[in-house]
């Protein structure tokens, strides 16, 4: 078994290395096998009966520790080479941290890796979401503008993200941790970077040192951890705080979770991602790098006492509703479903911090089904400005007289974000069982009720809203009446097959009747629209009050996010700092 | 058994509550009013009509719609989970929004729309409706709530804050800015016609009894409280449908928003504390 742990640790960066060297056609049947073996192994070690626990030799602890030098040297240059203050002098700080901790750093030894339940989700979600989406840049990226060795560069890339997340999630020392973190920034930091214009270089250099920021508090996590509790392993760490009381590197680390979730105020990294090619924010919406946060959280929360856990739940759901409400001002839809992302990592984290089980297993519902319906969602947007030229969605307008099965797609991959009975659905409504849950004990959680509740009513309006431009007037774009890629098509639809079937995860949760009725409901809806035809029944003209001029339809918008995004940050911000102040101080 | 058959005829129900409703209304206003049956007139007479539809996916969203909101019924008749009834009721709303965007025509988007807009403001309230009960029963099951006692007293601003939502769900002044007739031409019902148009003519049937059945949750296991209710409630909202005016979409999102959520979660948080 320790076998088939460390190839699927290992194998990615193999697969990255071969992907540089084979020309473009045997990298595509390398790739595309590479990620089923990847797929197949995340499925065995998900069936899989026990924990394993290893520690790595120690010759790879000095290449780890080399690795960590090398990753903020390579910080610093680039802080250097583009001018950017920030950059530089957070890579100069990471590094004095970081040679201060790891000399000081104590001789007991547990395991470095160890695979628990929650890894084992992540693992199926990182390799066959990440795959998916792997696949489909295969063909997207040809038609990059670039020449083909940084072509393969960017398959390269995205398979070696992959790999360091499959180790990230089964990390249990913290100084590893900081170098898959610190990995996932540089990998975040060359993929924004990638088409070199002005915008790009500029969103890539805000990403990296926003990024930088968290990997600076698990420094600072590490360090608190060794001199208060000595130790650097996640395990032995939680097992001496046991909840009692609130732990400053337990603060820490919440931190770099809300700075990787891009939470507000660390929003703009991740909506300036969109500039990358599409499968860039689709992989790292989805598989791999915000899904980190919440995964720490689930990670930490066992150690958390009552006011942090609610602290950081607070944080999440406000996060929650006020970026959801900010996605109603926007137009570019690569945009909206960045906010609605941010939003939902928000939501996903405040269930994460509550230390129950039933909460756990809710934030994982969360975190998989969000991953699959975000990844399909991106694939989709790659689709939309790749085959028909469109990136806003009031350009949309019309799209579902040409393409009805794509907008069908997209209007399924929305549903399986709100309604009965997917999986993103299942999750809020756990949370809203659970912070009820929550409120008996602890009244200030009503106001965490409160955030979810009105966010995910508010998401449920963002989706359906923007769903209406597909079928209002005045489209004028190109790709008319062509079907759109098969190489393009096949992920896209394969993610949203994983959703569909995804219902049947529900049955555990809900009872029968209540995952088959909405079922059968969709299933009918779908079947007759594909189905009815009525020849006998004669057809009309929509009626216009007798106008003459034919009306273009247009959305609502409502700017939130100019009125009030300062104070949003600010907020967020305060109660980031007093999460960490109250660690400084109880 | 008395369960089975109420969800069955439940649309037949409706229709008679609507008829009832007609005569009320008519007397307040110092008419006669139609007869009781003609709801289901009205009915026979659209059958009767000549079918036109716009296409066929706008005419299975409406069905669908009218469908779904039945299952939603029986679902809460019969006892299941109440967070959950109220998730499968947004299904439903779901359906009627895409059969109203599904057609090219503004007023069928302006009324989908504003579907969407008021769906914000009494959504909330009815998910925060569900908690105040999970709060007092322990659970969301509505077995224990219709065999549990009556919470009318404790929960007297959620009662007024789904008073409010009533008046949207049904289509009532001043909060009827959603389906307007004389402002969007009834919204997303225009394109609709003949026998087509009597599954949303029914699909409101339906609603009448889904909004009803929440109320008689506020009374629990005590059928006098609860029918004494349900006439209270059935007086006020027409009373307020006639005695006031229609107000803009953008001011009942407002007062929605302030008075609907705000009672909700005052009674909500005050129930932690008592």
């Amino acid at each position: 078994m320790a076998v088939l742990l460390n190839l699927i640790f290992f194998l990615p960066p193999v697969l990255a290395a071969a992907m540089l060297r084979l020309p473009p056609e045997r990298r595509n049947y390398t790739a595309v096998a590479g990620v089923g073996i990847l797929t197949l192994f995340a499925v065995m070690l998900f069936f899989l009966p026990f924990e394993v626990r290893f520690a790595f030799p120690e010759a790879l602890h000095l290449l780890f520790w080399a690795a960590d030098i090398a990753v903020i040297g390579f910080f610093a240059y680039a802080g250097l080479r583009h001018r950017s203050m920030p950059v530089l002098l957070l890579a100069l700080a990471q590094m004095a941290l970081y040679l201060g901790v790891a000399g000081s750093a104590p001789a007991e030894k547990t395991a470095d890796i160890v695979l628990n339940e929650t890894a084992r989700y992540m693992f199926l979600i990182i390799n066959g979401v990440g795959g998916a989406i792997i696949i489909y840049a295969l063909h997207y990226i040809q038609s990059e503008a670039v020449q083909q060795r940084r072509k393969n560069g960017f398959i390269a890339l995205l398979f070696f993200f992959v790999g360091v997340m499959n180790m990230i999630v089964a990390a249990n020392s913290i100084e590893l941790f900081f170098l898959l973190f610190e990995l996932t920034t540089l990998c975040s930091y060359l993929l924004i970077k990638f088409r070199q214009d002005a915008q790009s270089v500029e969103n890539a250099k805000r990403a990296l040192w926003m990024n930088q920021l968290g990997g600076l508090a698990i420094l600072a996590a590490m360090a608190a951890s060794l001199t208060a509790y000595e130790t650097i392993y996640f395990d032995t760490l939680l097992s001496r705080a046991n909840g009692a009381a609130w732990l400053l590197p337990l603060a820490f680390l919440a931190l770099a979770a809300f700075v990787k979730a891009a939470l507000i105020p660390f929003n703009s990294w991740l909506l300036g991602a969109m500039v990358a090619p599409t499968p860039v924010s689709a992989i790292l919406h989805s598989a791999t790098m915000v899904k980190i946060a919440p995964f720490l959280i689930l990670k930490i929360s066992g150690g958390f006492d009552a006011t942090l856990s609610f602290l950081v739940a607070l944080v999440g759901s406000f996060v929650f509703m006020t970026a959801s409400l900010f996605a109603l001002s926007k137009d570019y839809f690569k945009e909206v479903l960045g906010y609605s992302t941010i939003g939902l990592l928000g939501l996903m984290i405040a269930l994460a911090a509550i230390a129950d089980p039933l909460a756990h297993k809710a934030a994982l519902f969360l975190i998989c089904f969000h991953a699959v319906a975000k990844g399909a969602l991106f694939l989709q947007a790659g689709i939309l400005e790749k085959h028909y030229g469109v990136k806003y969605i009031s350009q949309i307008r019309g799209l579902a007289d040409r393409n009805p099965l794509f907008v069908a797609m997209i209007a399924l991959a929305f549903g399986a974000l709100t309604l009965p009975p997917f999986g993103v659905f299942l999750g809020k409504f756990m949370a809203i069982e659970l912070f009820s849950q929550q409120m008996q004990s602890h009244p200030l959680f009503s106001v965490v009720l409160l955030f979810s509740v009105l966010g995910s009513v508010v998401l449920t309006l963002l989706y359906f809203r923007l769903l209406s431009n597909f079928y209002a007037k005045s489209a004028q774009s190109a790709g008319e009446g062509t079907a759109v890629d098969k190489r393009y098509f096949f992920p896209a639809a394969g993610l949203l097959a994983v959703l569909l079937a995804g219902a049947v995860l529900s049955f555990g949760t809900l009872g029968i009747t209540q995952v088959l009725l909405p079922l059968l409901l969709l299933g009918t809806a779908g079947a007759l629209v594909l189905l009815f035809r009525a020849k006998h029944i004669d057809r009309t003209k929509t009626y216009h009050c007798g106008e003459k001029e034919q009306a273009v339809l247009a959305n609502s918008y409502f700017d939130f996010e100019s009125r009030y995004m300062k104070r949003a940050q600010v907020l967020a911000l305060v109660l980031m700092a007093a999460i960490v102040a109250g660690g400084w101080y109880v | 058994m008395f369960e089975i058959i109420f969800v069955l005829s439940a649309p037949l129900l409706g229709g008679m509550l609507q008829g009832i409703e007609r005569q009320l209304r008519a007397r307040m206003q110092n008419r006669m009013g139609p007869p009781l049956l003609q709801p289901f007139y009205d009915m026979f007479k659209l059958i009767e009509k000549r079918p036109m539809i716009v296409d066929e996916a706008h005419t299975v969203f409406a069905i669908m719609h009218f469908l779904t909101l039945w299952a939603v019924v029986a679902m809460l008749v019969l006892g299941d989970n109440l967070l959950y009834v109220i998730f499968l009721h947004l299904l439903a709303t779901i359906f009627l929004v895409i059969a109203g965007y599904s057609v090219k025509s503004v007023y069928s988007h302006l009324g989908a729309n504003r579907e969407l807009w008021v769906l914000a403001v009494y959504e909330p309230v009815l998910i925060l409706f569900a908690v105040a009960f999970y709060l007092l029963e322990g659970s969301f099951s509505l077995q224990s709530i219709y065999s549990g006692q009556a919470h009318l007293f404790a929960l007297l601003p959620l009662f007024a804050a789904m008073v409010l939502v009533a008046l949207i769900k049904l289509g009532k002044s001043p909060f009827d800015a959603a389906h307007a007739h004389q402002e969007i031409i009834g919204g997303v019902e225009i394109e609709y016609g003949g026998v087509f148009y009597e599954f949303l003519y029914m699909a409101k049937w339906v609603e009448y009894i889904f909004i009803y059945t929440l109320f008689w949750l506020f009374a629990g296991s005590n059928l006098l409280l609860g029918i004494v209710l349900l006439a209270g409630v059935f007086v006020l909202l027409n009373l307020i449908d006639n005695a006031t005016a229609r107000i803009k979409i953008s001011d009942l999102l407002k007062v929605g928003l302030i008075w609907g959520v705000g009672l909700a979660f005052i009674n909500i948080v005050g129930l932690l504390y008592v």
